[in-house]
């Protein structure tokens, strides 16, 4: 305080001097020499210096080198600060004609770990410089929530929605997995089931942070990045050798075994990560044989090590390996027509799957980094549904995908207020599958982006990318991002985004029969083939197939309309968000968003089977609209308390619906009722799935005498769609609401003699059981000890 | 003086009169009316109107017939089940409906589906075109498009679609409106997948005067 009183003092002395005195009388100027460098001696150029109280600012040359002219001698804070450093402020006593300053070292801001990160914009940045909405998960977080997978933590956040269906998928913003891209380190993960990818595969325990984009960031990563990217970033060693070792025990007989093993130094590092997670699995439908969750056991198997070159290059290679094998009984209905029998049966089921990512990194001068990297992956299941009383085979479904990435990518710093970044790619896919057609498919993307501070507090990026995809054609995919800060409290983000999705290998190769109920399902690229089988082999259409031509020639037309195949689902979206910082102690957080989804996929039918079932196929239909706000807050108590609060407010509907809806096209008639009822917009919930009320709130206490963390949190998903019971395809009526839970967590960590840490704590303490969410099971108990080799 | 009166008298008598014809008028008027509405049409209500499809064993593949169920016949006007011998205006079997036209029948009905509410639709709409059972298509279900599907499917569980109503132009040409309400057995709040199923549940409004009117 005193110093900056001094220095008003100094201003009004400055005038005085200049404009009232012979200069005589006031001592000339001091002559401050200096050069800014970073923590290994390279100079810094355009770097930015500042003297607090008086309004004086120069930057420095492209050798570091920057000289200042001050006119009244005393103290004086100095500011420096360049993009991608961390700033620096020093006190200096300004006195005679010349003053040479010791060199001024900038941090490196990629040291400062907590606050990078590498997804909003696919390079290395401060999360302040982030402009479009985006959550960071620390290491912290995770450690204290003490959770084992990646679903559970997810579903703590503000906005994501953990759903169930065909495994724990993600929603953001309403959109669901299908719509979600996962990357590990920057690689997408591969392997869904039905659109959704089970992020229980992913183990946490060897998590540094989870980076979270929402909204559409295809101009960035392509494809399925329509409603948000998640990318969970591995630990890197500290320098030394270092071990850790943990295992933890919960409910259903669930034991969780960790072992990590890392080495750094200068020139090289390696980290080798094993995770062990078996479990009796759980039922929560006890009327059933067949589990909610099987018993399983999932392997995790993971390296990752780095070579560096040179100063300027490195290479490095990273790797996944992980299998899970299910085993669960059910009992199958089988019917001869006169009686049905229930015969036993055991289903093996096992997924498989890997990846490896060889990169190079290069630093062309100061101004420039090329990384160019070859990603390849596999993922394959196996379901056996084997009759026990004989050992016959019921049925075999078997599916392998591969996938394979090359990438460049190059950055380019020409100034210090200016990003250029730009890639381009190659993708080849293929799929084998018994119940897909063998096929290979590839694809070629270029993108951009340019990042510029036009001023200290307004920052801008444009950015775009172009995929052509051999069987869906050319998309162009969008982004402008606009920061402006009002001041050191108030900033304000405006995003406006294209998302994409390419129709999956499903919705284009499918060939498969219910083999119990005997409806046939077929890609829109098996269509024209699947019918002319069908007709083979004698699953005619309506009727008698030598008597009734037309049937069979109307099914052959809509199969060739399916044959034309479909468009890319696309979105446009918006985001402004408000961001709204007291201090460290107190931030409030607000977003708007709106998502604009069109050619959405959904299946018809193309034609009728003797058996009346239908044999269906995809086509691009609705337009939909998610739109909601999103507010979340963080309090510092003290140095000990630290508490926070999301909600998610979400609105979506079909617009075609609401149309019929206004024209008096659609009723209800509640189950079990014989009455139908004219349907009005009041009456419509809009889609299934999406919980028009979101929330959570989280205290975490911290005592650093005792080694203690305790950490409590309370998460809330309100009332979301299940289903349609009435069949009118659309969301009315209590009747197909799912009621809203919550769910209390809590976590008690004490470390003993440093290097151990004991871990205990029960999930879902309330015992809330969903039926319509079977990711929720009860409570569950866990006991854990945890050993780190480095922890001083 | 009694000139007066008599005068007053009159005037009253004549009020008398003037307000007695008002009534009188008033009340004829009302009545008539009565008389000239017709009774507003009921919609028939036909409950476990059994028509099960045919029965296949899906355990090989292609999936067998095993038992071969028979069409049942419905006809509007008597409001009864009767005989393919007979006049009958549609045939049910499973989720198939057949009517007594085009390549089903002599009978010249014919049929089409519709988007509304079936208590608020009081003509058929104007443009609606009906169509008799082809090759290619029955009139009711036109198997090419949910549009025109009056059921929907999901986990084994066939649902009639509140919303949909079908429109028949009967053998004797009236119009009438038909709403399938459940497709198994006493309408269960939780029905079983094929258990008690083609059993129907329907209501229609039947036009006996050849309009297009349903009110």
């Amino acid at each position: 305080m005193s110093m900056v009183t001094v220095g008003k003092t100094h201003i009004l002395l400055f005038i005085f001097c200049t404009y009232f005195l012979p200069k005589t009388f006031c001592q000339t100027h001091t002559e401050l020499n200096g050069f800014v460098s970073d923590g290994n001696g390279k100079r810094i150029p355009f770097a930015k210096i500042q003297i607090d109280s008086i309004d004086q600012v120069v930057f420095s040359n492209k050798d570091g080198y920057f000289t200042i002219n001050i006119f009244i001698q005393g103290k004086y804070y100095l500011k420096v600060s360049a993009r991608g450093y961390q700033p620096v402020k020093k006190i200096i006593t300004v006195s005679g004609e010349k003053l040479n300053l010791d060199p001024i070292i900038l941090p490196d801001k990629i040291k400062e770990l907590d606050n990078v990160v590498l997804t909003a914009a696919r390079i290395t940045q401060n999360i302040n410089d982030v402009s479009i909405p985006f959550l960071l998960i620390s290491k912290d977080e995770i450690e204290r929530s003490g959770y084992l997978r990646l679903d559970e933590i997810l579903q703590e956040q503000t906005g994501l929605i953990v759903n169930s269906d065909h495994g724990e998928g993600i929603q953001i913003q309403g959109l669901d997995s299908e719509y979600i891209l996962i990357l590990i380190d920057g690689e997408p993960l591969i392997g869904r089931t039905a659109g959704t990818l089970d992020l229980s595969r992913i183990a946490i325990n060897n998590i540094d942070r989870i980076e979270i984009v929402k909204g559409p960031s295809s101009s960035l990563y392509g494809s399925s990045a329509m409603g948000g990217v998640i990318n969970v970033i591995t630990k890197n060693p500290p320098y030394g050798f270092n071990l850790n070792i943990g295992t933890k025990y919960r409910s259903f007989n669930t034991l969780n075994a960790s072992a990590e093993i890392g080495y750094k130094e200068e020139k090289y590092q390696f980290n080798l990560f094993y995770n062990r997670l078996s479990s009796d699995g759980y039922d929560l439908d006890p009327s059933s044989l067949e589990k909610t969750v099987p018993q399983y056991v999932a392997n995790t198997y993971q390296f990752k090590s780095k070579l560096n070159i040179s100063p300027q290059a490195n290479f490095s290679i990273s790797g996944r390996y992980y299998t899970e094998p299910q085993i669960d009984y059910e009992m199958i209905s089988l019917s001869d027509g006169l009686t049905t029998t229930k015969t036993k049966h055991i289903d093996n089921a096992e997924r498989v799957d890997w990846n490896i990512l060889p990169k190079i990194e290069w630093k062309v001068g100061d101004d420039m980094l090329i990384t160019a990297r070859q990603y390849l992956s596999d993922y394959q299941t196996e379901r056996k549904i084997i009759r026990l009383s004989d050992n016959s085979l019921f049925n075999l479904d078997l599916f392998t995908q591969k996938f394979s990435r090359t990438e460049l990518q190059i950055d380019l710093y020409p100034q210090n207020n200016h990003i250029l970044t730009f890639g381009l790619g190659n993708i080849n896919e293929s799929v084998n599958s018994t119940r897909y057609a063998d096929s290979t498919f590839s694809s070629q993307y270029v993108f951009f982006q340019y990042q510029w501070d036009l001023q200290e507090n307004l920052n801008f990026a444009i950015g775009g990318r172009y995929d052509n995809h051999e069987a869906y054609g050319e998309n162009i995919s969008p982004k402008l991002t606009l920061a402006y800060n009002f001041n050191n409290h108030l900033k304000l983000k405006f995003s406006f985004g294209a998302g994409f999705k390419a129709p999956d290998f499903r919705q284009l190769l499918l060939d498969f029969t219910n083999p119990t109920v005997g409806y046939s399902v077929l890609g829109t690229a098996m269509a024209v083939q699947g019918i002319e089988q069908l007709i083979e082999r004698g699953e005619t259409f309506r009727f008698d197939s030598l008597t009734n031509l037309n049937a069979i020639d109307n099914a052959r037309a809509n199969a060739q309309v399916a044959n034309h195949g479909l468009k890319a689902e696309r979105s446009f979206s918006f985001n402004l968000g408000l961001n709204y910082r007291l201090n460290e102690e107190l931030k409030i957080n607000a977003n708007i968003f709106r998502n604009n989804i069109y050619n959405l996929i959904d299946t018809w039918s193309i034609a009728q089977k003797n058996n009346n079932q239908f044999v269906y196929s995809y086509r691009n239909i609705d337009d939909l609209v998610t739109q909601g706000i999103e507010i979340e807050s963080t309090i510092n108590l003290n140095n000990q308390f630290k508490l926070s609060v999301g909600y998610q407010f979400l609105d979506s509907f079909d617009k075609t619906v609401l149309e019929q809806i206004d024209n008096g096209l659609i009723a209800y008639r509640p189950p079990g009722e014989i009455i139908s009822r004219r349907v009005i917009r009041s009456d419509y919930q809009g889609l299934f799935g999406r919980s028009k009320h979101s929330g959570n709130f989280k205290i975490a206490y911290k005592n650093d005498k005792l080694h203690l963390d305790v950490f409590i949190r309370a998460i809330y998903r309100g009332r979301w769609g299940f289903g349609d019971l009435d069949g009118n395809q659309i969301l009315v009526g209590n009747y197909e609401l799912a009621k809203g839970y919550t769910t209390l967590n809590f976590n008690v960590q004490k470390r003993l003699k440093s290097k151990i840490l004991f871990d205990a704590g029960v999930n879902n303490l309330l015992d809330t059981i969903n039926e319509f969410e079977p990711s929720v099971p009860g409570r569950i108990c866990f006991l854990g000890i945890k050993y780190n080799l480095n922890k001083i | 003086m009694i000139n007066h009166l008599n005068t007053k008298i009159m005037n009253i008598i004549k009020k008398i009169y003037f307000l007695s014809t008002i009534i009188f008028l008033g009340v004829v008027i009302s009545c008539n009316d009565k008389d000239e509405t017709p009774d507003p049409l009921v919609a028939v209500e036909i409950k476990n109107f059994e028509a099960p499809g045919d029965v296949y064993d899906y355990t090989t593949n292609p999936p067998v017939l095993v038992i071969e169920n028979e069409m049942k016949y419905f006809d509007f006007s008597t409001e009864m089940e009767v005989t393919s011998s007979g006049t009958w205006d549609i045939g049910m079997k499973g989720t198939d409906i057949i009517t007594n036209g085009g390549i089903n029948g002599s009978g010249g009905v014919q049929a089409t589906t519709i988007s509304g509410i079936f208590d608020n639709l009081s003509e058929v709409p104007q443009g609606t075109t009906f169509a008799s059972d082809t090759e290619t298509a029955n009139a009711i279900n036109k198997n090419n498009d949910f549009e025109d599907r009056w059921y929907s499917y999901a986990a084994g569980i066939i649902t009639p679609v509140p919303g949909k109503i079908i429109l028949i132009k009967d053998s004797q040409g009236n119009y009438l409106k038909l709403e399938i309400q459940c497709y198994y057995k006493d309408c269960p709040t939780e029905p079983t997948p094929a258990v008690d199923n083609g059993v129907y549940t329907f209501r229609y409004i039947y036009q006996p005067n050849g309009t297009m009117s349903f009110d």
